[in-house]
């Protein structure tokens, strides 16, 4: 059940991956930009779910809203000669690194306390 | 039956599951565009949707100016034509004119000469070879430029770079990977033709310490160069631009009043 996201992942890709879908020249770096939203995203779904707090309200508007800011933000600053694209990849960046960091210790302490209990029972 | 925290949990994780599927779509399509870019032009860099519009804009203009010029020779060409079948004196203007045009490169010209071909070698360089020794295996635009000097040092008349006719003008230059003569982008093989005395540009460029042997200096590289002696060569006529912008001709008289 844990790994049905990665498999998820996988089939996704081998979906698009092998009939040879490409995007335009001009918009590869937006859509790269886009991706890594998009795993900010499911990091901190994943993130809130080991928490209790999943909401699928928020985590399918914030998939789609943070994608589109991204993109909308790193654009804007291509037109007025600021590198929002690196602000922006440092804030996702930051974010993916801090949410896998909280994953790993909630799957810790789960191993750990399972491993508890069977001992005591 | 599953209890009510599982069904939440199985929620979430249905949730994260399809979103997963998406996003892994959105990886293959954004890798194999970086892929793809980067076999199309060799840059490995991400970010250059900006170049990219730059560069489509400028080969537009590129080939809407070459067609201008092309338009306005046409033109110029129908005028002299009429200008030629005007009275004696038009006509011997006329013929004055096509040989200054023959010599100047602007008409094309035939007739005995060489073909050598220049290509970046086949060989690869060692992997722990210094930079220098690397450059080696690639043909130059000094290379090239050396190699037009020793033709016309042994009576080349009329000499082209794959189709580019060599004239008073013509600029020879690296521009990052691609080699540009008369403002054309080109690589390797570089096809140079030139009309001339086909036994002394041959032995020109074959003797010691000549221009072929600069391809043995460091290694065996004579892969990199091919020389033909040809019967009949037609090198094609200068097709840019000859509106000279600075340079004027000095009037007769004024060279008078210098002496």
């Amino acid at each position: 059940m844990t790994w049905l996201p990665l498999l998820g992942l996988i089939v996704g890709f081998v979906i698009i991956y092998f009939p040879n879908v490409t995007v335009p020249g001009g918009m590869a770096s937006y859509f790269s930009l886009a991706t890594l939203a998009g795993f900010d995203s499911l990091f901190g779904g994943i993130r809130a779910g080991l928490e209790d707090k999943f909401r699928s309200d928020i985590f399918l508007s914030g998939f789609i809203v943070n994608a589109l800011l991204a993109v909308l933000l790193a654009y804007l600053g291509d037109q007025i000669g600021v590198d929002l694209f690196l602000a922006a990849v440092v804030a996702l960046g930051g974010r993916i690194f801090l949410n896998l960091s909280l994953i790993r210790r909630y799957w810790l302490t789960n191993i750990a306390l399972a491993k508890r209990e069977s001992s005591q029972g | 039956m599953s209890t009510p925290l599982e069904t939440k949990r199985n929620t979430w994780i249905m949730q994260v599951t399809v979103l997963s599927v998406v996003l892994g779509m959105l990886l293959a399509a954004a890798l194999k565009t970086q892929q793809t870019i980067k076999i199309k032009s060799g840059i490995t860099t991400t970010r250059f949707p900006g170049l990219v519009q730059a560069l489509q804009q400028e080969r537009h203009t590129n080939e809407v100016l070459r067609a201008e010029i092309a338009g306005y020779q046409e033109k110029l060409k129908k005028y002299q034509e009429a200008l030629g079948q005007g009275s004696n004196r038009t006509q011997v203007l006329y013929q004055d004119l096509e040989t200054a045009k023959f010599l100047a490169g602007l008409t094309p010209a035939t007739g005995p000469g060489i073909e050598v071909v220049l290509r970046d070698s086949k060989k690869r360089p060692p992997p722990d070879a210094p930079e220098d020794l690397k450059q080696e295996y690639i043909i130059h635009d000094r290379d090239i430029r050396t190699l037009i000097n020793e033709l016309l040092a042994a009576g080349a008349e009329a000499i082209a770079v794959n189709g580019q006719r060599i004239i008073a003008t013509s600029a020879i230059r690296c521009s990052g990977p691609v080699t540009k003569i008369n403002d054309v982008e080109m690589s390797s093989p570089f096809v140079v033709q030139a009309i001339g005395p086909p036994d002394t540009m041959e032995s020109a460029l074959k003797m010691p310490g000549g221009f072929v042997e600069q391809f043995m200096i460091t290694e065996d590289l004579s892969d990199m160069i091919q020389i033909r002696r040809k019967n009949s060569i037609t090198v094609p006529a200068y097709t840019g631009s000859t509106q000279f912008l600075y340079a004027k001709p000095v009037g007769p008289q004024k060279t008078k009043e210098v002496e």
